[in-house]
């Protein structure tokens, strides 16, 4: 680099100058911080000294490699059982026959079966096929509903206090959304699922779908958690929410394993009260007055 | 109490350490201005900069314990901060994965008056020519110009080379000269 005056410039010169050149133009004014800017970070501060926060910073860090990697599981596992029972059972299924005959009159047909619980024993296997979904599906639920939870605890706070503040409105716009996207979706997936690329492409948008029905479900837990003391949603989900979650899940497998559409339809109605929620604090960002 | 300022600031230090969250106020009162205002000239909003800064406090209180008292401590949390700051850039491009904000504990809606003559100065030329700087480069800008580290401490800070800053700063330069109107370089014609 060279000055026009020919003599060449060091960086500590060029340093200098522009230095000096900012200094002059007022722009190394340092802009003034908000007033309250400490206290809004000391609120942020966990109440333990730093070395037992950064302990459980790294548990936190650990615990959501772990459900990650159980979320992939379970879905993998769910994959390949489903692809297990087209292969086994073809339409003999009654799960396969519902998801066959959707858009068709004969959906109604299986939804009146498939709508009275029944003990198994009417096909071979039914039995630990249905226990196999429910408990693999249910435990997939919990675990990205967790996942949900430890990744955005603020997001899901303002999401279960919205539930609290907004109920009903939650409700009719989570069952309005779920109604607007079941008579678009499942025709649509009915159709594309008869093709390998429409399976393909399938499976990932029904995974996809299910996302914010499972911020949902870790909204209504944490909601549910702090029925009591709403003070917990200020503070990161502990076992109470854990707790709050197992007792939504855990009828919800028993119920999908007797009577899967009776499952499907609670599990969707519950849910739904928390997508409405998210939807009103978009997605946690904000809190109704 | 010591009134040598170092000293009062170790002291700080080590009783934020072993947990006094009120020695821990005063340290982020003393680095407030420096720390809000290397987010502002990272992230250039005043908003993300407020929520930046309690981000970057939370980290250094987080950390603390592996603070290594040899350094000084304003580089360490400028550190930490710039680290952050080009962390949240990033994302940002990918605004799908910003979700991470923490909605209870986010700045008030309402503006103050300094909000408002800080968003003033956003709008300011050279604020507006930083924002143009890829985030690396604004990265050692910021640090070499607005906040006086050496390139050893940029060095650090980054894990870069030495020659790599220099690199970076010489080009940083003439990205700001260009970017800036030549008004404002009344007396910086050199740097071309």
């Amino acid at each position: 680099m060279e000055h026009r005056t020919g003599r060449p410039l060091t960086d500590e010169a060029v340093d200098e100058q522009l230095h000096t050149a900012l200094r002059n133009a007022g722009a190394l004014t340092p802009p003034t911080p908000p007033p309250q800017l400490v206290e809004r970070a000391m609120r942020r501060l966990p109440p333990v000294p730093p070395r037992i926060a950064a302990r459980n910073v790294q548990r936190r860090r650990r615990l959501l490699v772990s459900l990650s990697g159980m979320a992939a599981a379970c879905a993998a596992l769910i994959a390949l059982i489903g692809a297990w029972v087209v292969l086994a059972y073809g339409e003999n299924t009654r799960l396969a026959g519902l998801a066959l005959a959707l858009p068709g009159r004969a959906a109604l047909d299986n939804a009146a079966i498939l709508l009275i619980p029944h003990l198994p024993g009417s096909l071979p296997g039914e039995l630990p096929l249905r226990i196999v979904l429910g408990v693999t599906g249910g435990l997939g639920m919990a675990v990205v509903a967790l996942l949900w939870m430890n990744l955005w605890p603020a997001r899901t706070a303002a999401t279960a206090l919205t539930l609290f503040q907004r109920p009903w409105r939650a409700l009719v716009i989570g069952l309005l959304l779920t109604t607007a996207l079941g008579g678009v979706v499942l025709p649509l997936l009915t159709i594309g699922a008869t093709t390998l690329p429409g399976l393909l492409v399938a499976v990932p948008l029904l995974a996809l779908l299910h996302l914010p029905y499972l911020y949902g479900l870790a909204a209504l837990s944490r909601g549910l958690a702090a029925w009591n003391d709403r003070s917990r949603l200020s503070r990161q989900p502990g076992q109470a929410a854990l707790i709050a979650l197992t007792a939504l899940v855990v009828p919800l497998i028993l119920i999908t394993i007797m009577a899967p559409l009776w499952g499907l339809g609670l599990g969707y109605l519950l849910v739904s009260c928390g997508v409405g929620a998210a939807i009103i604090s978009r997605a946690g960002t904000t809190i109704p007055s | 109490m010591s009134s040598d300022p170092q000293v009062e600031e170790a002291i700080l230090i080590e009783r934020s350490v072993h947990g006094d969250q009120s020695a821990f106020a005063d340290l982020m009162q003393r680095y407030a201005g420096a720390v809000f205002g290397l987010a502002f000239r990272m992230l250039g909003s005043v908003h993300d900069a407020e929520d930046a800064s309690q981000e970057i406090f939370l980290r250094a209180y987080i950390n603390l314990a592996s603070y290594d008292r040899s350094r000084r401590f304003s580089t360490w949390l400028l550190t930490i901060g710039s680290n952050y700051c080009i962390d949240r850039l990033r994302r940002r491009r990918f605004a799908w994965l910003t979700l991470d904000d923490v909605a209870p504990v986010l700045p008030s809606d309402a503006r103050s008056p300094d909000d408002a003559a800080i968003d003033r100065e956003s709008r300011d030329a050279v604020q507006q020519a930083l924002g143009t700087l890829p985030e690396h480069y604004r990265q050692v800008t910021v640090l070499r110009y607005w906040h006086d580290l050496s390139y050893d401490e940029i060095a650090r800070a980054t894990g870069l080379s030495e020659s790599t800053i220099k690199t970076r700063l010489h080009r940083a330069r003439r990205m700001l000269a260009e970017a800036i109107d030549t008004s404002v370089w009344s007396t910086e014609q050199a740097v071309h």
